[in-house]
């Protein structure tokens, strides 16, 4: 199996447990207290030694980490930049100069590129709580996203959907009759085939948001996809 | 309304007026992610308490009420018309200002409010039916819808009313021995942490009194709190080992 790495036990923590001893580290979800780690967070617990303990939450917003490629909605537009909704407790901000156009405010109207209600494909580029999270779409692969369907996942789920270095969303790739952009903030378009491969899409990755803390996901959506789709694809 | 006789909240034989024994706690139920639209939820029964919270946040709050170094936490704790012996008028009322202040105040402090700066997230507590320590069973009820949304805390607070009957300290009082018992003290704990972050008291009760409540309510909310860690545990865990042991069949 391809993840005989992990634990097979994963273990859910609540908020308060104490989870070890300082020496063993304190990553993201923990919190250090006089003698050891304690979980802050509702989730799942993942112990790694170069790393330290680590919870990743069961549900919550997405917290922007520089550099994530997220799926936005601009919800504003203004005289230089837009506001974009990120699925973030924070509305993110995209700058003209970042979506690469030079613009003269009297002469040029933003509404053009990115209008509001357009999704679009971006990265973080800076966020420190303070200031909102700031976007760039100055990348191969990022900028408006034309056509497609919207759905919405829990943010803690998404790497499931990806996958270890990939696995999940290769397969859902090769054998789903559409094409998938995932934002690493829950944002989810759905892009080409039929209407039944549009809805056949949203049960699959429904269940893999449903069921993203098992065993053996990616083995059993394969079965799920190959029953459908045959095994042609492979 | 006269006031019951002592004698009638309990017997020579220590037993109370709903058949419970001085430190014995009213069953206890915990659900967790009763609701979907919410970003997390609890429903809590503690005795014939029913209590709804449901919980919206963080998200970014208005800019004349935001702080760049800490988040907001909002609770409004409301009763039902229907939750009590006589219709109790729907509007906001002076008792539920005090007790949304009171909730708020005993959940602060596990809430790790300084990770989720210019953010609010608000708490909304309904009682659906009332007999007796809502704010506790409240408290009980908010602590885990925070940890449902994935706020980040450092503990659950956990909350028991301890009161006084015929001279006698008894734990987790319900509505008649609230209205007329000789004293009511709420308390709420971090329960990890051994720190109180809700404490009143209404009637009277002596020192050495005070420090044997204290300790009732210890012992009471650490089993409050197994049935909490529990219910949220429950909610996720079972779908991994179940999946788990499919394979292996």
């Amino acid at each position: 199996m391809s993840e005989g790495k992990i634990e097979r036990i994963r273990e859910v923590a609540v908020p308060g447990e104490r989870l070890g001893s300082l020496r063993e580290g304190a990553a993201e979800g923990t919190y250090k207290e006089d003698d050891g780690v304690y979980s802050s967070l509702l989730g799942v617990v993942e112990r790694e030694s170069e790393r330290g303990i680590r919870v990743r939450a069961l549900r919550g917003k997405y917290i922007p980490r520089v550099g994530d490629f997220v799926v936005g909605k601009v919800v504003e537009v203004g005289l230089m930049d837009w506001s974009v909704d990120i699925n973030s407790p924070y509305l993110a901000r995209l700058d003209s100069r970042e979506a690469g156009i030079e613009v003269d405010p009297i002469t040029v109207d933003l509404r053009h590129y990115f209008d509001v209600g357009d999704y679009i494909g971006a990265k973080v580029t800076t966020f420190d709580r303070v200031t909102p999270p700031s976007l760039t779409t100055r990348e191969r692969g990022l900028g408006k996203i034309r056509g497609g369907i919207p759905i919405s996942i829990i943010p803690s789920r998404v790497p499931r959907i990806i996958g270890k270095k990939g696995s999940m969303i290769s397969m859902l790739d090769k054998m789903l009759k559409t094409r998938l952009i995932v934002g690493q903030n829950g944002y989810v378009i759905i892009q080409g085939g039929k209407p039944e491969d549009v809805t056949f899409t949203i049960s699959i990755l429904r269940k893999i948001e449903e069921e993203a803390y098992t065993y053996g996901l990616t083995d059993r959506i394969k079965d799920i996809l190959t029953k459908r789709y045959g095994d042609k694809n492979d | 309304m006269t006031k019951l006789s002592q004698e009638a909240l309990l017997t020579d034989d220590g037993i109370r007026s709903d058949g419970r024994k001085v430190d014995e706690a009213r069953p206890f139920e915990v659900e967790v992610g009763v609701l979907t639209q919410a970003d997390g939820s609890a429903l809590v029964r503690q005795g014939k308490n029913v209590i709804l919270a449901g919980v919206i946040g963080p998200y970014e709050a208005e800019r004349h009420s935001q702080f760049l170094d800490r988040g907001v936490l909002k609770v409004r704790y409301h009763m039902q018309p229907y939750s009590t012996n006589e219709r109790k008028s729907p509007t906001y009322s002076r008792r539920e200002i005090e007790l949304s202040r009171a909730i708020r105040e005993a959940l602060e402090p596990a809430v790790i409010l300084t990770d989720l700066p210019r953010t609010q997230i608000d708490v909304f507590v309904e009682v659906l039916q009332a007999d007796g320590g809502t704010r506790c069973a409240s408290v009980n009820a908010a602590s885990v819808a925070l940890a449902d949304a994935g706020v980040p805390m450092k503990d659950l607070v956990t909350a028991v009313a301890i009161g006084k009957v015929r001279d006698t300290l008894v734990v987790d009082i319900n509505d008649l021995e609230d209205e007329n018992g000789q004293a009511d003290f709420p308390l709420a704990m971090m329960p990890n942490k051994g720190l109180i972050t809700l404490l009143q008291m209404n009637g009277l009760l002596d020192e050495e009194e005070i420090k044997r409540s204290v300790e009732m309510a210890k012992r009471v909310i650490s089993s409050l709190y197994q049935v909490q860690v529990d219910a949220l545990k429950k909610k996720y865990t079972p779908l991994a080992l179940s999946k788990e042991g499919d394979k292996d069949a």
